[in-house]
């Protein structure tokens, strides 16, 4: 389908509801007590209380590593960063040549390698992990893929994903394994269906691209499937890779190997194009996408067969050309400098380059932090510190703060960014999504749900909520924080037992139909399917964002209720007489106000005896995150344990509550605001 | 430039864009709520764009608006083979598929074809106005335009 085709295609699509459209709501003067609202039909009147399913985006990494430890000083915080970098060695026995480096979220994954690159056999421990929330090293369990070096991997939010390699006599090329850091568990994948050394990988956010020598193949993880790729059509070693979002773009880091350096592969047509060349080829060059343009700079020094002469060009795809980047670097005092990339990440709005010194003035085996404007062609020197450079290993990984691997591991002071937050980087991402959801269930005991909400508008807004004891409370807060606009959910965290094994049955209602549920989660694939009691089928799903749960899935109308069935421990995996169970008697309404009920006609079993049951409930407002447990506390006492987050308890000392928010102002509104009192134990 | 200015000047394009994820039955509704929920928090003369910024909350409540999504669907799913006002040429025969194949995008990929493909608005700033990253609305374009093209062959 061209181009045409598809804009005439959305075009007819969407023409019968573009016709004629109504002018819409009349403005009308409103109080902004909220007490008054424009006109509006009558027949949607519940939207106030059925909320939307929201996607909260986390930045991790950054808040967690303020935690500090105990062995390495924490960088400077908030708006007074440390002036000092910190220096981690790696751990000891670890190997640190040609060996993977990821991080994900708040941990450094270290795997495979050498400890000396005198031959090609993987040497020393080969997987560790550094915790940036404990500020130490552990060493990885084993690996279902044999040591090797030169890996490929990303990190796909959940898992580090590592394929390929050279492993003893050059075996285990092809094993695919993936390493979930909150498990703390190794899974094997599908193989790799190409062969070659000197991997790169980028994830495309559904894909691992995998580029060697051999070729270009992509690992889907959610159907544990490869595709395999054209190959570049000229054969380049040593490529560099970047992945525009559409095309994955392929760099020859040698030059006299390529006639022509840059090709991009569309992956939707698997057709490879040339690049046109640019007007400098440097040497051992780093490529970086910016969103909408490739950086190419780089340099070698002379020693080495390069020009002692760092050149970079900017390409705009959108007028196909090239541009000459300005050659006017910075130099730290004291030096005259000739500085060639050994990497470089996109910031956001700079690109961040770790260089190697080719130059006299400095120490050849030292490395500048250098960042490159691309809107005004300028360079700065972006801190004077000279880490130690080991070429061409050095790898700078964008975060706040950020962490460059060379003979140690450097983390700058946080907030050492000057300008903007980093925001794309080409094998990690520093977002994760969480589905809330809008319900309220009350529970008569055992493990039944039959709520009563209401909610009384005005300045104070009051909930009846209930926790899965059977314990009722109300929760009253300012109509101004609007807590209730994108939802509120109950789910249970902890050992929750099915039939006395151990396994959780956490429990998320979603306000959309099941349909756009499983296009929202991925497709996955269905398990099994279970009759309902009602003539319908509950289906018993795999969802690709996170293989390690299966889940129920009610369609209960406009609401779909996921039940979670965690497989990673097989020992707790819901029987099939327990779904069988789960699928027949849990059963909704939906209420005046638009709440989502469940309820049970038949004991559901959330918790084996002795383990304990799920007694949180969550909440899900525009702003942050609040739960609450049943948990003695001293009436009142705020804590602030975690960061970005605010505890406290209740006036009763009976209820512990805990905002979660990367806004201040949220976390104290809160904090000042909600109430929770009432509380009547059943 | 007042609220009243600002909303008087928005209304029609949220309307169209309201119209284009949950059908004109719905439309101006949610762009109420949207209104409503707004103005409770803020003016619309302290916001930055207050186009995107209405944009992006009438999509995210949109977001929501699954039942009657549903209806609306079922409503096109109906309709006959015809043209709809559209001056295109098209295969008539495929036209009530093709409505509904639109109508059964999910919103977020529906929203970038409307802006790009009915308002042709530039995908960068389609992007802006959506508040998300211009590789994010290729995607949604690339994933509306591999299930468009799947319905179709069908």
């Amino acid at each position: 389908m061209s181009d045409t085709d598809f804009r005439r295609t959305v075009r007819v699509g969407l023409a019968p509801m573009m016709e004629d459209i109504p002018e819409g709501p009349e403005w009308h003067e409103l109080n902004h007590d909220g007490s008054l609202a424009p006109v509006r039909s009558t027949r949607f009147a519940w939207l106030a209380g059925l909320a939307s399913a929201v996607v909260v985006m986390v930045v991790v990494g950054v808040a967690a590593f303020l935690g500090g430890g105990e062995d390495v000083p924490p960088p400077g915080t908030g708006d007074t960063p440390s002036a000092e970098w910190v220096a981690i060695d790696y751990p000891e026995g670890s190997s640190t040549i040609n060996d993977l480096m990821i991080w994900a979220d708040d941990r450094i994954i270290l795997w495979g390698g050498q400890t000396a690159g005198v031959d090609e056999s993987p040497t020393g421990e080969p997987g560790w992990s550094y915790n940036l929330n404990t500020a130490a090293w552990s060493p990885l369990p084993p690996s279902p893929k044999d040591p090797a070096i030169g890996t490929a991997g990303v990190w796909t939010g959940k898992e580090v994903i590592i394929c390929c390699g050279t492993g003893e006599q050059f075996a285990d090329f092809a094993t695919t394994v993936a390493y979930n850091p909150e498990t703390e568990e190794w899974r094997r994948l599908a193989d790799a269906p190409i062969s070659g050394s000197f991997s790169e990988a980028v994830w495309t956010g559904d894909e691992m691209l995998v580029v060697t020598i051999g070729g270009v193949a992509g690992y889907d993880p959610a159907s544990d499937r490869w595709t395999t790729y054209p190959a570049p059509p000229e054969a380049a070693r040593l490529n560099e890779i970047a992945w525009t979002g559409e095309e994955l773009i392929t760099w020859s880091r040698v030059v006299e190997r390529a006639v022509h350096p840059g090709y991009a592969l569309t992956l939707s047509t698997g057709e490879w194009s040339q690049l046109p060349d640019p007007p400098a080829w440097p040497a051992a060059p780093d490529i970086v996408w910016t969103g909408d343009r490739l950086v190419v700079w780089g340099g070698l020094p002379a020693r080495s067969g390069g020009s002692e002469r760092a050149v970079g060009s900017v390409y705009d795809p959108a007028t196909n050309s090239w541009t000459p980047m300005s050659e006017a670097l910075p130099e730290p005092d004291g030096c005259e400098c000739n500085l060639g990339s050994q990497s470089m990440v996109w910031t956001g709005d700079r690109v961040l380059v770790s260089t190697g010194a080719l130059g006299t003035g400095v120490d050849p085996l030292s490395s500048l932090l250098l960042a490159y404007d691309p809107s005004s062609d300028t360079w700065e020197l972006v801190d004077q510190t000279l880490l130690p450079a080991i070429w061409p290993a050095n790898v700078v990984l964008v975060g706040d703060p950020i962490v460059v691997f060379s003979d140690r591991v450097y983390i700058s002071p946080y907030g050492w960014i000057p300008q903007g937050k980093p925001v794309t980087a080409n094998s990690w991402t520093n977002t994760t999504t969480t589905l809330a959801a809008t319900t309220t269930t009350q529970p008569l005991p055992p493990y039944m749900f039959v709520p009563t909400p209401q909610i009384s508008q005005g300045d104070q807004a009051t909930l009846p909520i209930a926790f899965l004891d059977g314990t009722t409370a109300s929760m009253t807060w300012p109509t101004s924080l609007d807590l209730l606009s994108n939802g509120v959910g109950t789910s249970g965290w902890g050992a929750v037992n099915d039939l006395g094994s151990n396994s959780a049955r956490d429990i998320i209602a979603i306000p959309e139909p099941r349909e756009m549920v499983i296009d929202r989660f991925g497709t996955g694939e269905v398990l099994a399917t279970y009759a309902d009691g009602r003539g319908g089928l509950v289906q018993f799903r795999r969802f690709p964002v996170d293989t390690t749960v299966d889940y129920l899935v009610f369609d209960f109308g406009a609401w779909t209720v996921l039940v979670y069935d965690y497989q990673k421990n097989s020992e707790g995996r819901m029987t099939e007489a327990s779904r069988e169970i789960w699928s027949s008697h849990l059963s909704s309404s939906i209420t005046a106000d638009g709440f989502l009920v469940l309820v049970a006609d038949a004991p559901l079993i959330l918790a084996g005896a002795g383990e304990s049951p799920p007694v949180a409930l969550g909440f899900n407002p525009p702003g942050g995150s609040i739960s609450m447990t049943l948990t003695p506390c001293v009436p009142n006492q705020t804590v602030e344990d975690e960061p970005n987050s605010l505890s406290w308890c209740n006036g009763s000392g009976e209820v512990s509550i805990t905002v979660h928010s990367i806004t201040e102002e949220f976390r104290n509104s809160v904090r000042a605001s909600l109430v929770v009192s009432d509380i009547e134990r059943p | 430039m007042s609220d009243r200015e600002i909303y008087e000047e928005v209304r029609g394009p949220l309307i169209r864009f309201a119209t284009s994820l949950v059908g004109r039955e719905n439309a101006s509704d949610l762009v109420s709520e949207v209104m409503v929920a707004t103005l409770q928090q803020k003016t619309l003369v302290s916001l930055e764009n207050p186009k995107a910024y209405l944009m992006q909350a009438v999509l995210n409540r949109a977001r929501s608006s699954g039942r009657r999504l549903a209806r609306e669907r079922r409503a096109y799913e109906r309709l006959p083979n015809q043209t709809g006002g559209t001056d295109e040429p098209v295969d008539l025969l495929l036209n009530a598929d093709i409505v509904a194949a639109v109508v059964a995008l999910p919103v977020q990929q529906r929203a970038a074809i409307y802006l790009v493909y009915w308002e042709d608005v530039d995908p960068s700033a389609a992007a802006e106005l959506l508040g998300i990253r211009p590789a994010t609305l290729r995607r949604y374009l690339f994933l509306a335009r591999n299930k468009l093209r799947k319905w179709i062959d069908e």
